[in-house]
């Protein structure tokens, strides 16, 4: 038991931060914004960390605290020209901004060392935190989606025209769904530098970009649990088979194509609205009868 | 002036005019009527004067002030709400859900407090919950409240649409044909409520095809065809006036 934690302590790691940018992809998605930028703020959050602690000397719990607040940063002000497009050009828009991020880390060498990235980051990071992070992130998930803010998201993602017409401001909420959408990859980018050592721009390029809305597709995206669930399955399936490992990116397509195929919900919300069904025919069933006698 | 009022509206869609130098005024505590054959141009000035359409030319002010160029959320939170002709509800919300996020006008908790759940968005939650509760109990609708709205039936689904309406406890209600596709007996029971409002002060605009409806309820009736006003007065009045008469049957 103690030897299978210790081999797969490092997919368990991976497992958690790969959550961290799926629930800073479920967020924009729950607000009706189709952003691909998670993997943008998780570059300037592991960026903002890396080059604070090292260059700068300042503690990392500190660098920590301004990659997550870089990322906020990043996300209201991405929001402000973005904010007359939806859909399809939200993406396109937001894909720019990611390439742009890359670009720059690449080509900012002095700052942030080019493509060879930086190096020799202390490894601080273990498991145990970056499980307090999972932990805090999904209980501030599940409040944000209980009250006000949740509800909002809910009316502008699913009738704009209904949500205006109640007196919600588009704009402020989404503006702020990028900035929470911001923070949380920005700090899920910081504890990846911490975590592994080293950073290069290619690792937060379009495979990331993918892996987030990948694991939201693939989990749900209304359930809390989506996210959580989607990139568990993304993150350990590939591990767990291994003979499969070299073919990763094949595996995960298909199981891709065929859940969205068979379970366009995704896994986890397909599999509530089955358990509503039912418990709902129970009791239209209740009701007629009621009614009737 | 209390209530809404429409100076010589106008819209154009491109050559298109649908509406042209429209008057009309709404009083507080009474229901317009607004009636018209089909592409008479209702729906048009519904979105008008909700801010989601710019006019092209008049004026428009709501209890004494000019709305005109509001935007539409700025209309709705001085206390304009609307149904829609084609349902629009939040259809992977339940029932109550659809009600609660009408309340939103009344929010008086921080956004950070909602983000962080702290106590005096908790007691929100629980005020708009109960009387949500109240809100479909008086629409007859209290089996319902943890039904997707999705599955709904279409009348049961108009309901809906009127109590997240009412969730903004608003003065003025704009309601788009509200009883159509159901019976007679539901129309009643829903012409009732609508009488009730009026009589707590509410101006009531109804948008509607049902002509024994609009003479039962209506205090005052407008008459709209190609965007123009072709008779106005009591139901009964413009009901036997000859160019609504000819604009209905084209006789």
């Amino acid at each position: 038991m103690i030897d299978f934690f210790i081999t797969y302590r490092p997919v368990l790691d991976q497992i958690l931060i790969v959550t961290g940018l799926a629930f800073s992809q479920y967020i924009a998605l729950r607000a009706g914004v189709f952003s691909l930028a998670p993997a943008g703020f998780a570059a300037l959050g592991a960026y903002t960390g890396a080059v604070l602690h090292m260059t700068y000397g300042w503690p990392v719990w500190l660098a920590l605290i301004c990659s997550a607040l870089f990322g906020v940063f990043a996300g209201a002000l991405l929001s402000i020209p973005l904010a007359r497009l939806r859909g399809v050009f939200q993406a396109i828009a937001t894909l720019a901004f990611v390439q742009i991020v890359v670009s720059l880390s690449l080509y900012a060498e002095s700052i942030t060392g080019g493509a060879v990235g930086i190096n020799g980051i202390p490894a601080v990071i273990k498991t145990s935190h970056l499980l307090v992070f999972f932990v805090v992130v999904t209980i501030f998930t599940l409040i944000m989606n209980r009250y006000a803010v949740g509800r909002a998201f809910d009316a502008i993602r699913q009738e704009e025209t209904v949500a205006v017409a109640l007196g919600i401001s588009v704009a402020k909420y989404q503006a702020l769904s990028f900035a929470i959408s911001g923070g949380v990859a920005g700090l899920s980018g910081g504890l990846l530098a911490f975590n592994t050592y080293s950073i290069t721009p290619e690792q937060f390029g379009f495979p990331m970009l993918i892996t987030a809305i990948a694991a939201v597709v693939l989990g749900g995206r209304v359930s809390v649990w989506g996210p959580i669930v989607g990139a568990f399955i993304l993150t350990a399936l590939p591990e767990i088979a291994r003979p499969l490992a070299q073919q990763r990116l094949l595996v995960n397509g298909v199981i891709l194509i065929l859940i969205i195929s068979y379970m366009p919900m995704g896994i986890v919300d397909t599999f509530r609205r089955y358990l509503a069904g039912r418990r709902q025919t129970s009791t239209a069933a209740n009701t007629d009868v009621r009614r009737k006698t | 002036m209390k209530g809404l009022v429409l100076h010589d509206i106008s819209k154009h869609f491109g050559g298109v005019a649908a509406v042209q130098n429209l008057s009309m005024h709404t009083e507080p505590g009474t229901i317009t009527g607004l009636i018209g054959p089909n592409g008479a141009g209702k729906t048009t000035i519904v979105n008008l004067i909700t801010g989601m359409l710019g006019v092209t030319g008049g004026r428009i002010e709501f209890d004494g002030c000019d709305i005109t160029t509001l935007t539409a959320r700025d209309i709705a939170r001085l206390g304009v709400a609307r149904t829609f002709q084609n349902i629009r509800l939040l259809k992977e919300a339940s029932v109550i859900d659809n009600v609660v996020v009408g309340y939103h006008r009344h929010e008086s908790s921080g956004t950070l407090a909602n983000l962080l759940g702290l106590p005096s968005a908790r007691a929100e939650r629980v005020d708009f919950y109960e009387r949500a509760r109240k809100l479909m109990a008086m629409f007859d609708m209290g089996d319902y409240e943890h039904h997707p709205a999705a599955f709904l039936s279409y009348g049961h689904q108009r309901r809906v649409e009127m109590m997240r309406a009412l969730a903004t406890d608003p003065k003025l209600l704009l309601l788009d044909e509200p009883v159509a596709g159901m019976n007679d007996v539901e129309g009643e029971y829903l012409g009732r409520i609508f009488r009730r409002l009026a009589d707590e002060g509410i101006s009531v605009l109804l948008i509607e095809h049902n002509m024994r409806f609009v003479r039962s309820l209506c205090d005052h009736v407008y008459v709209v065809d190609s965007g123009c006003l072709i008779a106005e007065g009591s139901a009964d009045h413009v009901i036997n006036h000859p160019d609504v008469v000819q604009a209905y049957l084209g006789a």
